[in-house]
């Protein structure tokens, strides 16, 4: 099956196929090899044939699938297609043959749907050749990336599932010869059990390697396209870890798709799995540190501890590490704060609980002895801090990842990742904030976190950062706000002017930013507000206004007969505002604001009673 | 958003600041479709037939390429035909004018009003993209049509103002920016500039004053881009080519006038075939041996699965993205006040099918851009927490200055000041039928209730009483001293009276239970108190419906209160007189201490 005598025909076509591409005639060198593979046909099905239409089936078969694959990479494909599907049946049988029970002969049609259910385990190959397993993995990978394209996604992963059978088939197969043990080996992803992130020479050909790693990618892919985001994620984890066992990565290229299949599992709340991938990634960057230290000369100084790792990466790699390591303690610490707020029986349940969920396909066995154990990760709700002390433990280690990637993400030069991350931190104050029981504490903190991002306010030019600058006004706001609350809490009964007088300064600091954040929508020759607010902002806009509501009246707290002319003047702005956003809501209505606008119109209307009492109350002789 | 214990903070708040507030502001995005119609020595071989269709201007249908259909397919009326509405489709007759003018023309205009413009051209290699963006001298393409419209604009409307027009042209390739109206250009840095905004660190800008200028230099640039392309392999499908416009005016003598500039990005993208890895297994993932070292396809994959995670509301990466020069480039375009047009090629040959189909798809998606909205989960609750503690927090501050007014003076109602609508008459009248209903009903219930309440009382006490004498009547027949007829009249009188306590016990439990009744019935009412409350916008009314509320429950409950010490003084009178009756039946004089 290997197609002896045809090894001229062959490196033909391997000539042909290495020549330089005409862009002109992008398909020329597919169609050349074709038709030299035609020619091959020809003569086999030609006068010295026997009476079954040729003299060597297997070798017509084993060109037909040559010529369909290239076929398959030019516009050609349904040609393509036609050659391997009649090429299949006589591949199979000789698989089958070979003791192959799970290989039927496929179907020429188009609608084959052959359920995923033959075990690994049954399948045995003996007798077949590395090179013909792989031309017949190679028409399956092909089959499945030309259905992928095509959108008929169960008929991808049909074929897709018929190579990665065929892989550990032949893997136990050649795993079996070698008398190791049966239990020890591999199954199809979703088995639980190990065996696709691995490569191992030793019972394949690199070929055959190399196209099972293509088959893991493709069903990586079609997966996605499915829906099956969890399938998809396991498949790219293979795929690395594959990328990885082959050792012709590009180190950073690869630590950055770690990274961000580790952002795929913490955003599910997955964070044992999420820094399992971020210690992987240090581990390793932390290996090839020490092997470029062992290359050089121990005496020209090169540093080995501490931050040696970050040098063998690109900066902005490094960077986006110390990243990654700062979200995850983030996304660790909001999860806590929501789980913390949900009551008792309504608390959910976070994926993977505990280490027997770990998947396989997920563990990257060569750096086993490089890694933590996995009952060290944060499994579970073992991953949430329940107290302050826990929270702020998260805070603390994530603080300095996020200050390391600020010394590469600097303003000047990386406007946007510098200014997400600072909005980040923020974040970070206003978690812990929330663990914070001291009402005096929590305002300080909600203080310092405004205080970090007064170095953006008004520092971008809105014409190129519109969307930046009005995120850094409105999270300023925000951060005002919040302190407002908290100092309103904790109102000092001993000390009423002190606490109102520092409850009126933050409620003008976050005036101040909610008025900038909403002038950002006027109309630039007018001055005006617009009519109405464009759909993807419209939310955030009536979100600050009802605030700006909030906090206006704020600004002049104190209401009694020396109330004076300037804080009844904000009084009088803040009753305005308050009807002018429940107008609007009410003119466009808005269904999902009516209820705010409700009440925005009941406080305006207490302010403007309040007004009229105030100025009574001024008015009124004094004892 | 709140915090501190009082309102959940959900993980969907964990955002950063492209989430947080979108960059695109007053977004407009036309998608536009061009069938390129068979090439003649397409129109020659035999096997190639046209299968797209354009109809009403809008639609594009894609018809099954396959002429040998499978029985099954027959029967089963299996068809592989595709149909997609776009904002604007243009058939074979269309020329580059045509499509200009119902895609761009409008656009352009606004250049020079300040509102920054995108236009992409997608679609396959092949399928006649660089046709619809170049032209040819007879059928100038859209570069070539925007920059005529700018001077001519110019002439017609701003020929007293300063006007300056400058390009730059590059290319990005492999995720490295060259400069196309340079000779054999570096690579180039890209940065963001927090006053500048994004710039290509040395590239050239070329100041133009005809479109004639522009014309030499995007042939050079598309012979820089063609002549690399061709040394790189089979490239120029992979390379984006992006041509920039910045237009500058002012007013002459108008010295408080701003200047005005905007960009006009003509952005002619890779082949759709290759740019669409992530959305297909891909041509090139065929070649297993690449796969081990394809990282950027595979970041692709992971990209993706990110986005699929976060759901629609995504947009932010959760470390930056390398593999994304061009949308660092463009960000700027798209964002603040732009405008986005999307113009794609198709190819009408049926071998095309796979191709057109997928770019079409794409196309589709790119539609739904317009009317993506932006959610911030959980911050509704919050918001009405918060005004509700602050309407609490102002009502008694009210109350207290009203309290300082009254040692002085009457104070008004409070709904003398509060606006109403006078144009809501037939819904007040509703609501106070409503009121009107409520009050009817609480007063059946407290009326019930005290009523209730008494003949518990009364049974109560009546056994109370008959429990007195039983244990009189058992005490007296025990001592066995009164006469025949005494003993069996005392003996009937103790068999009558148990009968009665057993008769009330079960009278007791049935009002017992219609207390309970009763009690449900006041939660019921009290329910739709609130619910009258919490529906009604009315800010006068729902003042004056708390006030009646507080004053209709605290006048029910004195008049229950005054109505059980009624009772209760009755009750006592009644056995302190049943009491005496008994003494004196006893034969104890009524001597009174």
């Amino acid at each position: 099956m290997e197609a002896p005598g045809h090894e001229s025909v062959i490196d033909q076509v391997k000539e042909v196929l290495s020549r330089p591409v005409d862009e002109s005639q992008p398909y020329k060198h597919w169609y050349d090899a074709s038709d030299l593979l035609q020619t091959e046909l020809d003569k086999l099905r030609g006068p010295g044939a026997l009476r079954d239409g040729t003299s060597d089936p297997e070798g017509v078969a084993w060109l037909m699938a040559q010529q369909g694959l290239c076929l398959l990479e030019t516009d050609l494909r349904h040609q393509g297609e036609a050659c391997i599907l009649a090429a299949l049946p006589r591949l199979e049988l000789r698989a089958e043959g070979a003791g192959l029970p799970g290989f039927s002969p496929s179907q020429s049609t188009h609608h084959e749907q052959q359920p995923q259910s033959a075990p690994t385990e049954h399948l045995e190959v003996s007798g077949v050749g590395h090179k013909a397993i792989a031309v017949l993995q190679r028409c399956y990978n092909a089959l499945g990336a030309l259905w992928s394209e095509r959108g008929e996604l169960e008929s991808a992963l049909m074929w897709l599932n018929k190579a990665e059978r065929l892989y550990h088939g032949q893997r136990k197969r050649v795993l079996q010869q070698k008398g190791e043990n049966k239990d020890s080996l591999p199954s199809p992803p979703g088995s639980g059990a190990e065996g696709a992130g691995q490569a191992d020479p030793a019972y394949a050909g690199d070929v055959l390697e190399a196209g099972y790693t293509l088959t893991v990618f493709s069903l990586a892919q079609v997966h996605a396209h499915a829906g099956s985001k969890e399938q998809s994620a396991l498949y790219c984890a293979a795929t690395l870890q594959r990328q990885l066992a082959s050792g012709e990565v590009q180190l950073s290229e690869w630590v950055q798709n770690c990274l961000q299949l580790s952002a795929y599992y913490v955003n599910a709340s997955a964070f044992a799995i999420g820094q399992y991938l971020l210690d992987a990634v240090q581990r390793i960057a932390q290996v090839e540190a020490e092997k470029k230290r062992q290359a050089l000369d121990a005496s020209d100084g090169q540093a080995t501890g501490g931050e040696a790792w970050t040098r063998v990466l690109d900066e902005d790699v490094a960077a986006n590490v110390h990243l990654a390591w700062g979200k995850l303690y983030l996304y660790r610490l909001v999860a806590s704060l929501a789980y913390m707020q949900q009551s008792g029986s309504q608390k959910p349940s976070l994926p993977y609980p505990s280490p027997e969920h770990f998947p396989d396909l997920l563990r990257f066995p060569s750096l086993s002895h490089l890694l933590p154990s996995p009952e060290e990760l944060p499994w579970g709700v073992s991953a949430l801090a329940t107290t302050f002390e826990a929270a702020r433990d998260l805070f603390n280690a994530a603080i300095p990842r996020f200050n390391a990637a600020l010394e590469y993400y600097k303003l000047d030069g990386w406007v946007t990742e510098y200014v997400t991350t600072q909005l980040e931190v923020s974040n970070l104050y206003r978690v812990l904030a929330a663990f914070e029981q001291d009402p005096k504490r929590c305002a300080a903190m909600h203080k310092l976190r405004a205080s970090r991002l007064a170095h953006l306010v008004g520092a971008l030019n809105p014409q190129h950062y519109l969307g930046l600058s009005r995120s850094i006004d409105l999270e300023t706001a925000n951060a005002w706000r919040d302190h407002v609350d908290a100092l309103t809490d904790k109102l000092d009964s001993k000390a009423p002017n002190k606490s109102s007088k520092a409850i009126a300064e933050g409620a003008r600091a976050a005036t101040h930013s909610y008025t900038r954040f909403l002038n950002s929508f006027r109309k630039e020759d007018a001055g005006q507000m617009p009519d109405r607010i464009d759909a993807d902002n419209e939310h955030f806009f009536l979100m600050a206004a009802f605030n700006l509501g909030r906090v206006l009246h704020r600004s002049a707290l104190r209401v009694d007969q020396h109330t004076s002319e300037s804080d009844l003047d904000i009084m009088v702005q803040a009753y305005k505002h308050l009807h002018w956003i429940a107008d609007y809501v009410r003119r466009h209505k808005i269904e999902k604001m009516k209820q705010e606008a409700s009440m925005a119109e009941q406080l305006a209307s207490l302010i403007a009673e309040k007004i009229d009492l105030s100025k009574k109350v001024a008015s009124m002789p004094k004892k | 958003m709140d915090y501190n214990g009082k309102t959940p903070v959900k993980l969907s708040s964990v955002v950063n600041a492209q989430r947080y507030v979108p960059s695109t502001s007053n977004t407009s995005l036309i998608v536009g479709v061009r069938v390129r119609p068979l090439l003649k020595s397409e129109q020659t071989k035999s096997n190639r037939k046209d299968i797209i269709r354009v109809i009403d201007g809008k639609v594009v249908v894609v018809l099954d390429p396959d002429e040998s259909k499978d029985y099954l397919d027959q029967v089963q009326h299996r068809t592989k035909e595709r149909r997609y509405t776009f904002d604007v489709a243009f058939d074979f007759q269309s020329t580059n004018r045509e499509v200009y003018d119902m895609t761009l023309r409008d656009l352009v205009s606004a250049v020079l009003y300040g509102i920054n413009t995108t236009v992409f051209a997608y679609g396959a290699t092949g399928s006649g993209k660089t046709y619809t963006m170049v032209g040819s001298p007879n059928d100038p393409g859209l570069m070539i049509l925007s920059l005529q419209q700018v001077f001519q604009d110019r002439d017609r409307l701003f020929r007293d103002e300063e006007f300056s027009v400058t390009c730059t042209y590059l290319e990005v390739y492999n995720e490295t920016i060259y400069d196309l109206l340079v000779k054999n250009s570096g690579p180039l840095e890209l940065r963001e500039d927090p006053e500048q905004g994004v710039q290509v660190a040395g590239l050239k800008h070329v100041p133009v004053s005809t479109p004639d200028d522009i014309l030499g230099l995007l042939e050079d640039g598309n012979r820089r881009r063609k002549t690399e392309a061709t040394d790189a392999n089979s490239a120029s499908s992979r390379s984006h080519a992006v041509l920039e416009i910045l237009v500058k005016r002012k007013p002459l003598n108008h010295y408080r006038v701003q200047q005005l500039r905007a960009k006009l990005s003509l952005v002619d993208l890779a082949g759709s075939e290759r740019a669409a890895e992530t959305n297909n297994a891909g041509q090139k993932l065929r070649d297993g041996a690449s796969i081990n070292r394809s990282l950027l396809a595979l970041a692709n994959c992971i990209n993706a699965l990110g986005k699929m995670a976060a759901g629609a509301k995504a947009g932010a990466n959760y470390v930056p993205y390398r593999n994304s020069k061009l949308t660092r480039l463009l960000k700027d375009g798209l964002s603040g006040n732009s405008r986005t047009a999307m113009i794609t090629t198709v190819a009408a040959a049926n071998d095309q099918y796979h191709h057109s189909i997928n770019t079409l798809k794409y196309a589709d998606r790119a539609k739904e851009i317009k009317t993506h909205v932006v959610q911030n989960v959980g911050t509704v609750e919050s918001h009405i927490a918060d005004y509700q503690r602050m309407i609490d927090a102002l009502q008694l501050e009210v109350s207290e200055l009203r309290g300082q007014l009254m040692e002085h003076q009457a104070v008004p109602s409070p709904s003398s000041n509060s606006p109403t609508n006078g144009t809501s008459r037939g819904f007040e009248d509703d609501l106070l039928t409503r009121i009107d209903n409520l009050v009817q009903d609480m007063n059946e219930n407290i009326e019930e209730r005290i009523n209730l309440q008494k003949a518990v009382f009364e049974i109560e006490d009546a056994n109370l009483f008959n429990r007195y004498e039983l244990k009189q009547l058992e005490e007296f027949l025990s001592a066995g001293q009164g006469t025949v007829k005494e003993v069996a009249e005392g003996r009937d009188r103790r068999a009558d009276i148990q009968i009665a306590v057993r008769d009330n016990e079960r009278e007791l439990a049935k009002y017992k239970a219609e207390i309970l009744a009763n009690e449900n019935s006041r939660t019921d009412i009290q329910s739709r108190i609130d619910r009258l409350v919490s529906s009604n916008s009315n800010v006068a009314f729902l003042n004056f419906m708390r006030t009646f509320r507080l004053q209709a429950i605290r006048l029910q409950e004195m008049k229950f209160q005054m109505a059980v010490r009624d009772q209760i003084i009755f009750e006592q009178r009644a056995v302190i007189s049943n009491l005496w009756k008994i003494i004196n039946r006893s034969g104890m004089g009524q001597v009174r201490a």
